[in-house]
């Protein structure tokens, strides 16, 4: 049974690999990709689609606390998006730029609607504050564990160590991490200061490394 | 002071290998099913104009509407051909009905021959248009010709061209030989009078004149009568010969 199983999967992964793969030697930008998707090349889109996919749907899964099924219908609602604003794209910024706004507005309806609260009331200066001085406190520059490969408990430890994050500073080490936006690009998307999302990625990464070093 | 605070929005080592970390940690994809849903919402959107991968199923379609449609046609095209040879052949087929209903309808009383009536040119007219009338099934001309009486027969057909060349003159010269032979065969040439439709006046003095130059006086006085019924003036086309002998004749 598992073996029809893995049978039955192994072309599909094979399929998803390769049409990464194309979309990695893609020479076009992603702008140039939504343009030509914009004039009719479907497959303009399914580049783009695979070179973002992926980093998407992380963005709502760990969002959502490895809730797939949340996850499943932001990110398809995220692509639907970008599918009906094919006729009124301009290019303003980055797409990705573009993109993870979308996808930020879209996980914003998400939470009003399930939960009745916004991402900024999430955000906890106290908590923030006080991570801040647990990292300094324990902070060994020396002795780094990252260097080494980790194994399964150790992601496991990690996307928990995420979803203990408080929301906005989370938000701001996904946009970085797998969104790729710069501080820049996440301050302009996040309409704050570049200082804060310094400061939310700051603590993003202690938490993330104290969770790595516990493991030593 | 982190790594981000000592180098702006360059990371340092330590969190180049944090992210090392988490991309191996954090590598979850989208199901297949979501990736089909999405990438088919595109293509429905997108028409994929000069596109050449999506112009092959166009062109199948096109072969699969022809190859569905092309048995129908061929059907209606011999089943059309057969609609129009079956409306053509009962119209010949009709013509033996439409004369057997002719045959065993009563004459009309208006066409019955009245040979003593004053109103027999009228009574040959009414027959004539009988004959030409469109019948009740709508065939024109196919009805069977009433009788008509001879004398009213002759007299419209003295109006009609002869259709066969006019006996020569020199027929009264006939040898011998050919007048024996006319003369016994005496009650055939009468039915060729009557039936010599297209004879003109000259042409009927003419066998007026052969009857009498071969002996068959009778015949030629029969022949005489019906030609002065038929033609008021007949007498004037005869011969100078035989104007002494037609005045015999009553």
């Amino acid at each position: 049974m598992t073996r029809a199983i893995a049978a039955a999967v192994a072309p599909l992964d094979t399929a998803r690999r390769m049409h990464t793969r194309n979309a990695e030697l893609e020479p076009r930008t992603d702008e140039a990709l939504m343009r030509a998707y914009c004039r009719g090349d479907a497959r303009a889109f399914e580049t783009l689609y695979a070179r973002h996919k992926g980093a998407t749907y992380r963005y709502f899964l760990r969002h959502a606390g490895s809730d797939a099924t949340t996850a499943d219908e932001l990110h398809q609602d995220l692509w639907l998006r970008v599918i009906g604003a094919r006729e009124r794209y301009e290019v303003q910024a980055k797409f990705s730029t573009w993109l993870y706004t979308l996808a930020r507005h879209r996980l914003v309806d998400h939470w009003r609607s399930r939960h009745g609260v916004s991402l900024a009331s999430l955000e906890d200066d106290a908590i923030l504050s006080q991570a801040e001085e647990r990292a300094a406190a324990s902070r060994d520059v020396d002795d780094d564990p990252l260097h080494a490969s980790i194994d399964a408990e150790t992601r496991r430890r990690l996307v928990a160590a995420l979803a203990d994050v408080p929301p906005l500073q989370r938000d701001a080490f996904l946009l970085h991490i797998e969104g790729g936006l710069s501080l820049d690009e996440i301050a302009s998307l996040t309409a704050t200061s570049g200082e804060t999302v310094k400061s939310r990625l700051r603590y993003a990464y202690r938490r993330l490394r104290e969770t790595l070093e516990d493991l030593q | 002071m982190s790594n981000h605070d000592r180098e702006g929005s360059h990371p340092s080592n330590r969190d180049a290998a944090l992210e090392r970390a988490w991309r191996e940690a954090s590598d979850e994809q989208p199901p297949a099913h979501l990736d089909a849903a999405i990438i088919a919402a595109a293509r429905k959107s997108a028409p994929n104009r000069g596109e050449q991968p999506h112009t092959a199923p166009v062109r199948v379609q096109s072969r699969n509407w022809l190859t569905k449609w092309q048995p129908l046609a061929v059907a209606a095209t011999v089943a059309g051909l057969a609609f129009v040879l079956v409306q053509m052949l009962p119209r010949e087929h009709d013509l033996a009905p439409s004369l057997q209903r002719q045959e065993s309808a009563p004459v009309p009383a208006s066409a019955k021959p009245q040979s003593q009536s004053p109103s027999q040119s009228s009574s040959a007219r009414e027959a004539t248009d009988n004959r030409q009338a469109p019948s009740a099934d709508g065939t024109v001309g196919l009805r069977e010709p009433v009788a008509v009486p001879e004398q009213t027969r002759s007299q419209s057909e003295v109006l009609v061209p002869p259709a066969t060349p006019a006996p020569p003159a020199a027929t009264s010269k006939a040898t011998a030989s050919d007048t024996a032979v006319a003369a016994s065969s005496s009650s055939a040439r009468e039915k060729k009078l009557g039936n010599a439709a297209s004879l003109d006046a000259a042409a009927w003095a003419a066998q007026i004149a052969a009857l009498h130059g071969s002996g068959d006086v009778t015949a030629a006085e029969k022949s005489l009568r019906a030609f002065r019924a038929a033609a008021p003036g007949a007498d004037a086309y005869l011969p100078d010969s035989l104007r002494d002998w037609a005045r015999t004749v009553e």
